[in-house]
């Protein structure tokens, strides 16, 4: 029984924040708000010389056969900085599905070049409807002659005016039973028909996009796994993307309350620091609550999704309901707490504001996440 | 991260599994033992639970070797407690005080005669303890007691009054807080005392509750006499006596297996119960308030693990132990309340009333519920401690 990280993540856990505070100043974050695409290459060079993109893959495909447990001391690091960069799509849910769902060729072909920092990797799986489930995929891919012809819209595409590769949840086959008839292909960004372009949302420290598919032609080659039967593939990478998203959800929440009381310590109104005030003390005080209750909820999550255990979806939706609120609330009330000063652009609160509503609208509401934990327990 | 059981920790899972299985007291139906009002009964099916624990080797289960205990590993009495709450057993709290609070305190801080005089007999259930700490004017400010110890040579005379003392109605020795240093600033005049609960000069009058039952007692002191030997600890120390207990006090309180079992309860009602004629478990907003219980025990159930993990590693205790109270009062409140609305008209349906559902178990549950967070540190008094301990925030 060992609820704790071992010595190494530790060692990577400072290593990590070290890298982060040197390289990763509110600064360089407001530089990339104002940046055509948030993306920083020399700053991404940097995390692939540290070898996180390889840390999900195997060894013989030139990772560094990592855990998830691993990711998620980066992701929390990362929420504390509010870190700009294609992390989830190019370390986590791209590497995850080529792993689970790709040919020896495939694998040999991108997971290396993911590895070494040379592509830019990203699921292209939400639509206009923004709802998860397989039933919203309505991209279709037509097979005409030995190839495909995939037609529609993706929309909530992270970091896509940067990817060099699209992995796109097309349907392939209508009528079939929920999770029936959905497929994956590796697309090219730069393939003709395919149209990028940024939405313009809270966060824009992380870029989403809207990628449209117009009669863009595929070759059996760019099928990743089984024509139909990719929908499972698929939620188990979302799992596993999820998990680190929870965890920067406490690592933004963790770093806001000791930006919080940093500031109460020092802030005097009559006469004394505002921090040795009651109301305030008690308002931290909850705030401290919910985030080591929500680290809890996400490490737990993260063994359960990690081992695969019977439990694991309902970890997750646990973890996902209460850091997505905790993270939310944290700021919220971190910014009552700042008072005026909270509310000005200057101050760098409201990076990690931004950060936190965006991270949880991703995963999907929080509703969705409570009632996958009662239909468990209910049904 | 590695939350697995070894093999050998899920064998002794099974060993008291066993155990408990072939010595739980005949026909204990533990729903009618948790209700019923009749607290001498209570008392007595516990104390005879507990000489049952004694005599299978299972008392002080984590007490060292050298005081009659097994010297187990924390997660042996983890999984013991888990245990014990699954069949949920008699009330261990009978004893509490004196195996969990008590003897640690005297291991650390008692003399050589004290720790063979009163440890043996509390691992037995001989002897069964009381806490004088809290007074009228000493809850939350605890080291503003007033209770008097004066110095008379060969013992201590004892004037004061002590409130919200469990069990002191079935306790053979207190272990009580009395200032005997006046002059001292007041952490520092105080000292820790075994009393004899038949001394001359104790009344103890039971204090009824809200929900109309007396757990509680007043004690009052009236020239009682305490031998200088009774004496825990060096005189005017008591309060680093009390801190050390009150340690023990947090470690003890935290995730129990009886919420679990609760919100197993809560999620059956919302199964049987009908509203305009449907199941309950079938509405929305039932089931999201039903979802938030469930996934706030769980956070408190894994604070609680983390906690436990870093007592097997020997770290010092975190604030885990504040949080996990903070949690887990706040969510028994909701809970509860909302079992009440849940069952309607029903809901405020008492034991006695035979068409009341779960035996009133709910609007008792819902009335007790406010016990913890004023009990074992206000919820005020923990978040102070969190802001002014973890997080450091200035006191003035």
């Amino acid at each position: 029984m060992n609820f704790d990280f071992t010595e190494e993540q530790k060692l990577l856990r400072d290593a990590t924040r070290k890298f982060l505070q040197a390289q990763c100043p509110s600064a360089f974050v407001r530089r990339m708000m104002e940046h055509p695409t948030a993306h920083d290459a020399e700053f991404w060079n940097k995390q692939v010389g540290l070898g996180w993109p390889a840390m999900l893959i195997p060894e013989a495909y030139g990772g560094v056969g990592g855990t998830l447990t691993d990711i998620i001391v980066v992701a929390e690091e990362l929420g504390r900085v509010v870190a700009p960069g294609p992390f989830y799509s190019t370390a986590v849910t791209g590497p995850s599905l080529l792993c689970l769902a790709g040919s020896e060729e495939q694998k040999q072909g991108t997971l290396a070049r993911i590895a070494e920092g040379g592509c830019l990797i990203t699921l292209a799986l939400l639509e206009a409807g923004g709802s998860y489930g397989s039933e919203s995929v309505r991209t279709f891919a037509d097979r005409r002659l030995g190839k495909f012809i995939l037609n529609g819209e993706k929309w909530f595409v992270p970091d896509a005016q940067v990817a060099d590769i699209l992995l796109v949840a097309a349907r392939t086959t209508h009528g079939t039973a929920p999770g029936g008839g959905i497929s994956l292909f590796l697309v090219e960004a730069a393939s003709k028909g395919v149209r990028i372009e940024q939405m313009d949302a809270v966060d824009r420290t992380r870029r989403t996009c809207r990628v449209t598919f117009q009669d863009v032609s595929l070759e059996e080659g760019n099928l990743l796994g089984e024509a139909d039967r990719s929908w499972p593939l698929i939620e188990r990478a979302l799992d596993l993307t999820w998990v680190p998203c929870c965890c920067e959800m406490v690592g933004l929440a963790d770093r806001t309350l000791e930006i919080v009381v940093e500031y109460l310590k020092v802030r005097v109104q009559f006469d004394r620091p505002i921090g040795s005030f009651q109301s305030l003390q008690h308002r931290c005080a909850d705030i401290m609550v919910h985030n080591e209750l929500a680290k809890s909820l996400s490490y737990y999550a993260c063994y359960a999704v990690e081992k695969n255990l019977p439990d694991a979806p309902v970890a997750l939706a646990m973890a996902q309901a209460y850091c997505s609120e905790t993270a939310r609330s944290a700021l919220s009330d971190g910014i009552q707490l700042l008072g005026g000063i909270g509310f000005t652009w200057e101050h760098d609160i409201h990076l990690y504001q931004r950060r936190a509503i965006s991270l949880g609208l991703n995963m999907g509401p929080v509703e969705e996440h409570r009632e996958k934990v009662a239909s468990a327990f209910l049904d | 991260m590695d939350l697995a059981y070894t093999v050998e920790e899920e064998a002794f899972r099974q060993q008291v599994r066993d155990w408990l299985q072939e010595n739980l007291p005949e026909g204990y139906d533990p729903d009618e033992y948790f209700s019923t009002p009749d607290i001498d009964e209570k008392v007595r099916v516990a104390l005879a639970w507990q000489k049952k624990l004694h005599a299978g080797g299972w008392a002080g289960l984590s007490w060292p070797r050298e005081y009659g205990g097994r010297g187990a590993t924390v997660i042996e009495q983890h999984i013991f407690n888990q245990e014990l709450g699954r069949v949920r057993a008699p009330m261990t709290a009978i004893n509490f005080i004196g195996v969990a609070m008590v003897a640690p305190t005297i291991m650390h801080w008692g003399s050589e005669a004290q720790k063979r005089r009163y440890l043996p007999a509390i691992l037995s259930s001989e002897d069964i303890w009381c806490q004088g700490f809290s007074e009228p004017g000493a809850g939350s400010d605890l080291a503003s007691l007033s209770t008097q110890a004066v110095d008379q040579g060969d013992h201590y005379l004892v004037n004061g009054q002590k409130t919200w003392t469990s069990m002191a109605h079935y306790a053979d020795f207190m272990y009580l807080l009395a200032r005997t240093g006046k002059e001292l600033r007041k952490h520092r005049g105080i000292s820790a005392f075994v009393v004899d609960m038949k001394s001359p000069g104790i009344t103890v009058r039971p204090l009824v509750q809200l929900t109309g039952e007396a757990d509680f007692n007043e004690v009052f002191f009236e020239d009682v006499q305490v031998p200088k030997s009774n004496r825990i600890g060096p005189e005017n120390q008591g309060w680093d006596v009390a801190i050390t207990t009150l340690m023990y006090e947090r470690a003890g309180m935290g995730a129990g297996m009886e919420f679990e079992l609760l919100l197993a309860q809560l999620v059956e009602l919302a199964r049987k119960t009908l509203r305009r004629g449907v199941r309950a478990s079938k509405d929305t907003w039932i089931r999201q308030n039903l979802a938030q219980f469930l996934i706030e025990w769980n956070a408190v159930k894994h604070t609680d693990l983390r906690a436990l993990s870093k007592q097997i590693r020997g770290e010092p205790p975190g604030w885990e132990g504040s949080i996990c109270k903070l949690g887990s009062s706040d969510l028994n409140l909701r809970m509860t309340a909302f079992a009440l609305e849940l069952l309607g008209p029903h809901g405020q349906l008492t034991r006695d009333c035979h068409q009341a559902v779960d035996r009133g178990a709910w609007i008792k549950q819902a009335l007790g519920a406010r016990a913890y967070t004023i009990g074992g540190g206000t919820s005020e008094i923990q978040r102070s401690i969190l802001a002014t301990r973890a997080l450091n925030l200035p006191r003035k």
